[in-house]
């Protein structure tokens, strides 16, 4: 017996062990079921760098952002990146801060792996799923440079606000960390957090006075919320931005989160498989590359921590923005034969 | 708001006295003292004991017995309530940490149809109490008889405040922001599991991850050591003559 | 007690509409590729999404299957942020239970389950932002997937809502109408058959006045079926160009 012809090392060809554990990569993470021959394919395109969708290796597919998509969030982003399609909500409340830091608000998320996504997320299935994610970002948020906790603190140890992020998963093709971070942080760029005035009487009560002025609000600053990278290894090689079925080849993969500066805040090992040490060490190198790949797609509200996407421009009054959610759009082509809708639509109209 | 007639109520400014508890200032031996101890629970198919500097696990393993589908490998990692001072925060999703560094490891497709179950306790944590519950875990697998490629061992390493790496770190020091977590299969040097948090900047990370694996490496003798020891015990001196 | 005014001397209402006039309806079919069927739909500001997989085989236990039909599962589900104060939970709470037995029993109304023996057809929506009218909102929307799914129905289903506030029908209620607590009515309709899928009345309104109530309903309701019908057409004109074009290339 040796570990290679198992599949465990996972720079090898075996790319499937036949009895082993049903749990793919993370959780019950909406799996595709793919033939050997399937699985074999993709691995020999991927040796050649290129992929079943005619990417190289360290591609992205295409990232699009939608801000201010919901208006009664504080902020809020859709993105979609291939047919993972995620959105976040940021709602902005007043709390108390936590004892251990008295002069700073905090963050809280909350994952919904809503069955839309896939049936197989329908009552609870999706909260296992969900409460991983939550904790990942819990775990890019956890220093101190990620989000100035301080701006959110309203009064020392009385008044704060809490930032709930809630994230949506509307689709799921594959790279949902990724893309959840991405909106994460288009969320938060997007969000205005109206501004507070405390107001003192003589006896000393406070009461607060929130504008109601829409320009008059405070903006987070992202430029150095980290940016999740998921590196899938695949026989050889690592790809970034895989999807479903490259999922399902591969053992495991290593989870970055980076900052735009190239500061690694975050750093996991998912799935059941193992790496070698010097693989790791080349995906974490590789993250400057794909950084800088990131930087150039991504409009420049990354960087400079200003500016306008689509669906927003600064002259546009915050919460009357119309949204622009699902229009203008591309049509997907179904795979359904519309033949079949409109002949099922039309027998209905003279049955009635 | 009605005030509550029932209720004392303290000052308006108060606080949590855990604020005020006195951190120890204790620096850590290097490298911390180990004990290891294989097959001391009756009861159980195969269990461990790890103790490392003050931070102390305990973990038995059931099984394999009979589960409907593929064999899974369930486990579960636990604080007692005591093992640490102050609020306890219990680690997020500890077990499936414990769960991705041992799946690696285990023979899984040699037992289908069954099911084994990880069952981890951190009796004391001063520490590094993951990493050390996932070499627990495996020698305990191990003395199960389970097949294994390899033992997982664990090692973790956080990063002072002036930037010293410091491996096998307290927890006082590991709340000072980034550390490292890893699991190594030193016979054929894999890394079957690795969780790094806090800020690493530039090669930082490569080098604290070089660093882990030697920790684990020479942690590797001593669980094989205690292994041995645990397989003579339980297998009877053969009859001379 | 100076309330706020929901309906002006002159006849209109808070956001300017007339009684019996509905908010801008906005919708789009096919907007997810791995759902069988999918449709995003606006009303005003209310927002719901709705996603169909199947008809396919019975999923969990079998003990629910049907010989004779398709089982109808349905979830429905509002986003934490959907609402003005965030909610805790996305779905499983009393109100979202109550929600989705009534789609179940909408949708069992008007999709003919009995081509399917033996299987399971799965509606699942979701409110993006809720601003009134939730459940008539979502009832279009999942509509709008079925059609999209291509499972015959004995009709659309369209549904509106209804108030009635001083001495006045109101069709289609915003949030603060609802929330002002008059008497509240939710009609889901089979237009062409003028057949009643579900209805429900909330608090209390004079027998008097309930046929005028449901009048203004029934024609909200139809009002609604001509903006759906006109998406549905749009969406097969669309994409049966595509589908020329690829015949042609």
């Amino acid at each position: 017996m040796t570990a290679m012809e198992t599949g465990m090392v996972s720079n090898r060809y075996s790319v499937s062990r036949p009895f082993t554990s049903g749990r793919e990569s993370c959780s019950g993470m909406a799996s595709v079921q793919l033939s050997e021959a399937e699985k074999v394919y993709i691995l020999h395109g991927i040796q050649d760098d290129l992929r079943v969708d005619g990417r190289g290796c360290e591609d992205y597919r295409c990232i699009e952002v939608e801000t201010d998509v919901v208006s009664n969030t504080t902020g809020s982003a859709r993105v979609k990146i291939g047919h993972t399609d995620v959105l976040v909500g940021v709602k902005a409340e007043m709390g108390i801060p936590k004892l251990g830091s008295p002069g700073e608000g905090y963050v809280e998320f909350f994952v919904d792996c809503s069955a839309n996504a896939t049936p197989e997320f329908e009552g609870r299935g999706g909260e296992e799923l969900g409460t991983e994610i939550a904790n990942v970002l819990y775990k890019i948020f956890d220093n101190k440079s990620s989000l100035n906790l301080k701006s959110l603190c309203i009064q020392p140890r009385e008044h704060c606000w809490v930032l709930y992020i809630d994230v949506l998963l509307l689709e799921c093709g594959g790279n949902l960390f990724d893309t959840i971070s991405i909106a994460v942080k288009a969320a938060l760029f997007n969000a205005r957090i109206p501004k507070v005035r405390v107001l003192e009487d003589e006896e000393g009560a406070k009461d607060f006075e929130l504008s109601d002025d829409p320009y008059d609000c405070m903006r987070l600053n992202v430029t150095n919320v980290p940016c999740i990278v998921t590196l899938s290894r695949i026989g050889h090689r690592h790809v970034v931005d895989a999807t479903l079925q490259e999922e399902a080849c591969s053992l495991a993969s290593v989870l970055v989160s980076v900052t735009s500066k190239g500061v690694l805040t975050c750093m996991r090992k998912l799935g059941r498989g193992s790496l070698d040490p010097e693989s790791i060490f080349e995906m974490i190198e590789c993250r400057h590359k794909i950084l800088r790949q990131f930087l150039g797609a991504i409009p420049a509200f990354w960087v400079q921590g200003k500016g306008a996407t689509r669906g927003e421009t600064s002259t546009q009054v915050p919460n009357f923005t119309h949204s622009s959610l699902f229009k203008d759009k591309y049509m997907h082509l179904h795979t359904q034969p519309y033949s079949a809708v409109c002949m099922s639509l039309s027998r209905e109209s003279t049955a009635i | 708001m009605a005030p509550d007639s029932r209720r004392v109520r303290g000052p308006e400014e108060s606080q949590s006295p855990l604020l005020y508890v006195p951190c120890s200032e204790a620096v850590a031996e290097v490298p911390r003292a180990v004990f290891a101890r294989a097959g001391l629970l009756s009861q159980a198919s195969g269990s461990a004991y790890l103790e490392m500097g003050g931070t102390k696990v305990l973990c038995a393993v059931w099984g394999p017995r009979g589960a409907p589908g593929r064999c899974r490998l369930q486990c579960e990692l636990r604080w007692a309530p005591f093992s640490r001072r102050g609020p306890r925060s219990s680690p997020r999703q500890a077990g499936l940490l414990l769960q991705e560094s041992l799946e690696a490891a285990v023979r899984l497709e040699r037992y289908p149809r069954a099911e084994l179950a990880v069952w981890a306790l951190v009796l004391e944590e001063r520490g590094c109490g993951l990493p050390l519950a996932v070499s627990a875990a495996s020698l305990a697998l191990a003395d199960a008889g389970i097949e294994m490629y390899d033992l997982a061992v664990g090692g973790g390493l956080s990063r002072g405040p002036g930037g010293q790496l410091q491996p096998d770190p307290l927890d006082t020091e590991e709340e000072s922001g980034a550390t490292v977590y890893l699991s190594l299969l030193p016979a054929l040097n894999q890394v079957s599991g690795l969780v790094c948090s806090g800020e690493w900047e530039g090669d930082s990370a490569v080098e604290a991850i070089k660093l882990c694996m030697e920790g684990c490496q020479r942690l590797y003798p001593v669980l094989q050591q205690s292994l041995v020891k645990a397989t003579k015990r339980k297998i009877p001196e053969p009859q001379s003559g | 007690m100076a309330g706020l005014e929901l309906l002006s001397d002159q006849g209109y209402r808070v956001d300017g509409r007339k009684a019996g006039e509905l908010r801008k309806i906005q919708a789009r079919m096919g907007v997810f590729a791995q759902a069988d069927g999918s449709a995003y739909i606006e009303q005003g500001n209310t927002k719901a999404l709705a996603v169909v997989y199947g008809p396919h085989e019975i999923r969990g236990s079998r003990s629910k299957t049907l010989h004779d039909r398709a089982v109808v599962n349905c979830q429905y589900s509002m986003a934490t942020f959907s609402t003005g104060e965030r909610k805790r939970r996305p779905h499983g709470d009393r109100k979202s239970t109550e929600m989705t037995l009534h789609l179940k029993q909408t949708f069992e109304a008007a999709i003919l389950t009995q081509l399917y023996p033996r299987s399971q057809i799965d509606i699942y929506v979701q409110i993006l932002q809720a601003d009134g009218g939730n459940y008539c909102t979502c009832v279009n929307a999942a509509t709008l997937a079925i059609i999209d799914a291509g499972i015959p129905m004995r009709d659309y289903v369209c549904a509106c809502s209804a108030g009635f506030i001083e001495d006045t029908p109101l069709a289609d209620l915003s949030y603060v109408e609802e929330a002002a607590g008059g008497p509240q009515l939710a009609l889901a309709l089979l237009p062409k058959s003028d057949q009643i899928a579900l209805l429900e009345m909330n608090s209390r309104l004079h027998e008097d006045h309930l046929e005028r109530v449901m009048d203004a309903a029934t024609k909200a309701c139809k009002d609604v079926y001509a903006v759906l019908d006109q998406a549905v057409k749009e969406h097969l004109q669309e994409v049966s160009a595509m589908l020329g074009d690829r015949g042609m290339a």
